[in-house]
């Protein structure tokens, strides 16, 4: 599982030796720098059930009801498509259009504990919310900000379906609502670098704890705050090096509160755990990490089965996840 | 970690472990050797440039190896799609449906062959496009502001970016393309939602008009089709919709036919049959072969290139005679709302161009054929309507239109006679009842038979329908009737109204026919303008003369002067006897004033076409003056007592007999009312019934006047010479004994 190189015990060795020696090991070293593979990371195993294809365009985002049932965002395509936990498609929902239950290239999705279904529907301005059958239950018109056109890319739900948090991509901002009564709470961040400022945030979620998850794309970070809207910390950093990201697009929580963040650009899942660098999904069969093409929205269910929306691969990668 | 370990060596040993650092390296990974690694530009391994500048991060820049992630990056990938996608798959802009699809302009190709690529879109080191040929994430210096700028390398206004590439596809119809920065045609709502572009000018076409470079779901990445039914094309040329199903529609009359670029018209599409938007003939981009011998009008062989023998319109070709074509109408007075062409086929204003077959047909406007139905050839594609209305010939030929809802329309009539080529009114429409435009078999483009009845054209044309058997059977011409094929200059007779020659041509020297009085056109001479007269007996007002007859005699005049000086006389029964009625019962009002006395059609009585009953007296002449100068009639009050001058006198009037001569003194035959120079004199010889006063050449005044010696309607030598001739002195003596057989005594010589 784990294949790591420690220099300490290569630097010990060079001091005790002499000479031709000591020089051959640290050449010796440089090479084993130069070559790899050598993973010097842990591998999260994940174990490859099944894809789902199903004349996706560039889906964004997926999201599992508590029977299993799976919610792909297919937004080029103007709809959900709803497969049963087998990866057999059910039915789908949605056109192209500004009216209830259609679509102007949704992006992000989420689900309660009731299984009603929140969609970013970003080219209209919206979230709407819908029943596990795709019927329209409501909306969320969202309101300029500042005079620019507000585009929801995603949305995170409690549990409960009493809050609801909507990602405000170009805004750089995070919308809370209240459920019950559909009326905004409270906007959190604006454009910066700083904590609790943004650039370009994308995907979210939310985990039991109501702690949220927000992937920073521009500032190539996640950043995790309360449901107060309160700073909690970084995680990851600029960089193609673990723990780091170039492109970081999703974000998901198991059941054990391991952070899953995917990279679309390097096409690896990496796991942090307290915010810190713990693993990259991969296979321990054969020791090498998941490449994704194109990962984006990702879902953990509660089997711990690990969901990963390929977009460029048009499709949807389901794992379990070993432990 | 190399730093930390350098720290622990003596120097020495410092150069030789980097010494055998860089031979290892260079050995192991010749990839990122100098030569095979194109440095950067300007390279910097800031975040905000390694954003997209993947290599320039310092794992692959500056330590020159790959992480535990990924492998290490020497090639430049700043703008492959993936990158790009990076951004623009929602998480910063969504172009997912507009760029990242299986419609967008070709990279990761070379360009075509010859196509010469500025040196500001760079190709990649394999020569191939990319996405950064177009674009650069730097944007461009003379486009501000976010809502215009899309990171290309040079400013697009008007698709200025496609042109320096895309050279062959610039320069309009003149260089077989479609225009570019026309503005003629306003954008419709249908192409706008499909995202055409318009120009800096408003409706100003420019290449992303028709073509999306990424996302458009066409072929050509055009934003529509233009295959089948060539929406693409109607969604500007909505007025060629007509087309569709015609058999102008080559999908439906000839699927197997091909373009200049071999393609069907399924392939094509309806447009692209006959329309090549790039690559064409100069002349109405043209897509199929010209004929092989030109009409000398690019116009006109556009049609005949199927029109011909052995194009896929043989059957209906030009053949026989057809109407004037190459001919200005602006020189010919004409005015139509028509398009005209020059010989270059070009569509020019009516003072530049010359009739043209598109100037009658629209090859864009037929019928539509159902399905299920054979397909004939018979639609003519008219611009215009011709039925029932001739909309289409009232465009250069408005007065002869007027023969609409008269009862020479006999469209309007109802009528089911058939011309020369078996149409009825129906198929033919009203002018096509008696002119054919094409197949005529005669230069007059006659449409009935111009032989028959007559020799002359002009009266055969009108004899066709005016017989016995014809279709005008009630208004058959009776024998006793003004004469026709004479020649008026023969009789020295002048006149402005039309004369037609042998062949039936119209002209001001030639023979008068039915035409020269008649305006089979227009039923009223007075009304320029179409009315409802089907029906209608006619009078001296209407009745297609070409002049009025009635109330003034202005048509008979035209020809017949002198005589027509009886006007608002005591002779013009309009105002003598307005309720008297000639022998077909027409009012003085009705006939007009020569047709109180004279008809010109049917009459009774062939002497000068008498109108009125006869009255009596020696001879015919006297005869027509006592039809009204009689006890029962009109003229009781100017009824002499003696009104006859002793017969059988054997009076001559040789020297005396030019009319116009101030000695003027006719004799008559008898019967015939033919002028003699031996005769005996009648009313006639010292009376000129048309002319109240021999000294005044003009109508009447209109007054009841008592006349005297001087006027009285005598002639002109009445006075001075006439009876004097004869009977010198005593000429007063005489004439009371003519005329008062009281004063009647022996006379003395």
């Amino acid at each position: 599982m784990k294949r790591m190189v420690d220099c300490s015990i290569l630097l010990a060795k060079g001091k005790q030796a002499g000479g031709l020696v000591r020089n051959g090991l640290i050449l010796l070293f440089v090479f084993l720098m130069m070559v790899g593979p050598v993973y010097s990371l842990n591998l999260t195993s994940v174990t490859h059930l099944f894809d789902i294809q199903h004349d996706f365009r560039q889906p964004s985002d997926v999201a599992v009801a508590s029977d299993g049932s799976i919610y792909v965002v297919d937004g080029v395509n103007q709809c959900i498509k709803v497969f049963d936990s087998k990866g057999e498609f059910v039915f789908s929902f949605g056109e192209v259009g500004g009216g209830p239950g259609q679509f102007n290239y949704p992006l992000g999705m989420d689900i309660d504990g009731a299984d009603r279904i929140y969609v970013a529907d970003s080219g209209n301005h919206r979230v709407q919310i819908f029943s596990t059958k795709g019927r329209f239950l409501n909306e969320i018109k969202m309101k300029n900000k500042n005079g620019k056109m507000p585009d929801p890319t995603d949305v995170a739900v409690d549990s409960h379906g009493t809050e609801l948090f909507v990602v405000d991509n170009d805004n750089h901002c995070i919308y809370k609502y209240d459920l019950k009564t559909l009326q905004l709470l409270d906007v959190i961040g604006h454009a910066g670098i700083e904590r609790m400022e943004f650039r370009y945030p994308f995907l979210i979620t939310m985990d039991k704890d109501k702690y949220l998850y927000i992937v920073d794309v521009i500032n190539t970070r996640v950043q995790e705050m309360t449901n107060d809207g309160k700073f909690v910390q970084f995680i990851g950093d600029w960089g193609v090096e673990k723990g780091q990201f170039f492109r970081p697009k999703g974000v998901a929580v198991d059941s054990e509160g391991m952070v899953y963040v995917s990279d679309s650009y390097m096409g690896v899942v990496q796991v942090f755990d307290g915010g810190v660098f713990h693993s990259v999904v991969g296979d321990v069969s054969t020791n090498e990490l998941w490449r994704y093409k194109s990962p984006v929205g990702l879902f953990v269910d509660q089997k711990d089965r690990l969901y990963v929306v390929e977009m460029f691969a048009e499709r949807v990668s389901v794992f379990q996840i070993n432990r | 970690m190399v730093f930390f370990l350098g720290e622990q060596l003596h120097m020495k040993q410092l150069h030789c472990l980097i010494s055998c650092v860089f031979l290892f390296f260079t050995l192991l990974f010749p990839q990122i050797g100098l030569a095979e690694v194109e440095a950067p530009s300007n390279p910097s391994s800031a975040k905000e440039c390694a954003l997209c500048h993947y290599r320039w991060i310092d794992t692959f820049f500056l330590y020159g190896k790959g992480s535990d992630l990924v492998p290490y990056q020497a090639d430049k990938v700043v703008a492959e799609a993936e990158i790009c996608h990076s951004c623009h798959d929602g998480s910063v802009a969504d172009s997912r449906a507009r760029v990242y699809n299986d419609q967008h302009h070709p990279i990761n190709k070379p360009p075509p062959a010859g196509m010469e690529i500025p040196e500001i879109f760079p190709l990649d080191k394999k020569g191939f496009m990319q996405c950064a040929t177009c674009h650069t994430a730097h944007g461009v210096p003379s486009e501000m502001g976010m809502d215009k700028t899309i990171f290309v390398r040079t400013s697009n206004d008007d698709s200025g970016m496609c042109r320096q590439c895309h050279k062959d596809k610039d320069g309009g119809v003149d260089q077989g393309n479609h225009p570019i920065d026309s503005t003629k045609i306003k954008f419709s709502a249908e192409i706008r939602k499909l995202g055409a572009m318009e120009g800096t000018r408003e409706n100003q076409v420019i290449c992303e008009s028709c073509h999306r470079v990424h996302g458009a779901p066409n072929d050509k990445f055009l934003i529509d089709s233009v295959q089948g039914g060539g929406h693409l094309c109607l969604d500007c040329h909505s007025d060629k919709e007509g087309l569709l199903d015609t058999v102008h529609d080559l999908r439906i009359s000839a699927p197997d036919s091909t373009n200049l670029k071999g393609k069907t018209p399924a392939q094509s599409g309806i447009c692209g049959v006959c329309h090549l938007v790039h690559g064409a003939s100069e002349v109405m981009l043209w897509a199929r072969k010209m004929p092989e011998k030109s009409t000398g009008h690019k116009a006109m062989d556009l049609c005949v290139s199927c029109h011909q023998k052995g194009g896929i319109a043989k059957k209906k070709i030009l053949s026989k005679n057809s109407h004037p074509y190459n001919v200005s109408m602006s020189d010919k007075g004409m005015n139509p709302k028509l398009p005209v062409f020059n010989v270059e086929g070009r569509r020019v204003s009516l003072g530049k161009g010359i009739l043209s077959c598109p100037t009658c047909h629209d090859p864009h406007k037929g019928r539509k054929i159902q399905p299920g139905e054979e397909i004939a050839t018979g639609d003519k594609f008219l611009r215009l309507t011709n039925k029932p209305s001739p909309v289409l010939c009232r465009e250069c030929h408005p007065a002869e239109s007027r023969v609409e809802l008269t009862d020479h329309d006999l469209l309007a009539a109802g009528s089911k006679s058939m011309n020369s080529q078996g149409q009825s009114p129906v198929e033919s429409g009203t002018c096509g009842v008696c002119h054919l435009i094409h197949m005529a078999d005669n230069d007059g483009l006659w449409a009935i038979d111009s032989k028959k009845g007559s020799r002359q054209p002009a009266e055969a044309v009108c004899l066709a329908c005016h017989n016995s058997d014809g279709v005008a059977a009630s208004k058959v011409l009776g024998k006793r009737s003004h004469p026709v094929n004479i020649n008026p200059k023969k009789r020295g007779v002048t006149t402005t109204l039309p004369l037609y020659d042998r062949k039936g041509k119209k002209g001001e020297a030639g023979l008068v026919t039915c035409l020269t009085c008649h305006n089979p056109h227009q039923w009223d001479p007075a009304k320029e303008r179409i009315g409802h007269y089907l029906g209608r007996e006619g009078d001296g007002k209407n009745s297609f003369l070409r002049l009025k007859s009635a109330e003034a005699p202005t048509l008979c005049a035209n020809c017949h002067t002198d005589q027509s000086y009886v006007a608002m006389t005591d002779h013009d029964m309009t105002i003598l006897a307005p309720g008297s009625r000639n022998s077909l019962g027409q009012t003085p009002d009705q006939s007009g004033t020569c047709g109180a006395c004279h008809l010109v059609h049917n009459g009774k009585i062939r002497v000068r076409l008498w109108a009125r009953q006869l009255g009596s007296g020696n001879g015919i002449m006297d005869k027509m003056c006592k039809s009204c100068h009689n006890k029962k009639d009109i003229g009781v009050k100017k009824v002499p007592i003696v009104d006859s001058h002793p017969p059988g006198m054997l009076i001559t009037n040789v020297g005396r007999n030019t009319k116009g001569e101030s000695n003027y003194f006719p004799l008559f035959q008898r019967r015939t009312g033919k002028k003699v120079t031996v005769g005996d004199i009648s009313c006639s010889s010292c009376h000129d019934v048309h002319r109240w006063d021999p000294k005044v050449a003009g109508p009447g005044t209109g007054e009841n006047l008592e006349g005297r010696t001087t006027n009285s309607f005598l002639r002109m030598q009445t006075y001075k010479l006439m009876c004097i001739d004869c009977h010198g002195l005593d000429a007063l003596f005489r004439f009371k004994y003519y005329h008062n057989s009281k004063q009647r005594g022996p006379v003395v010589n």
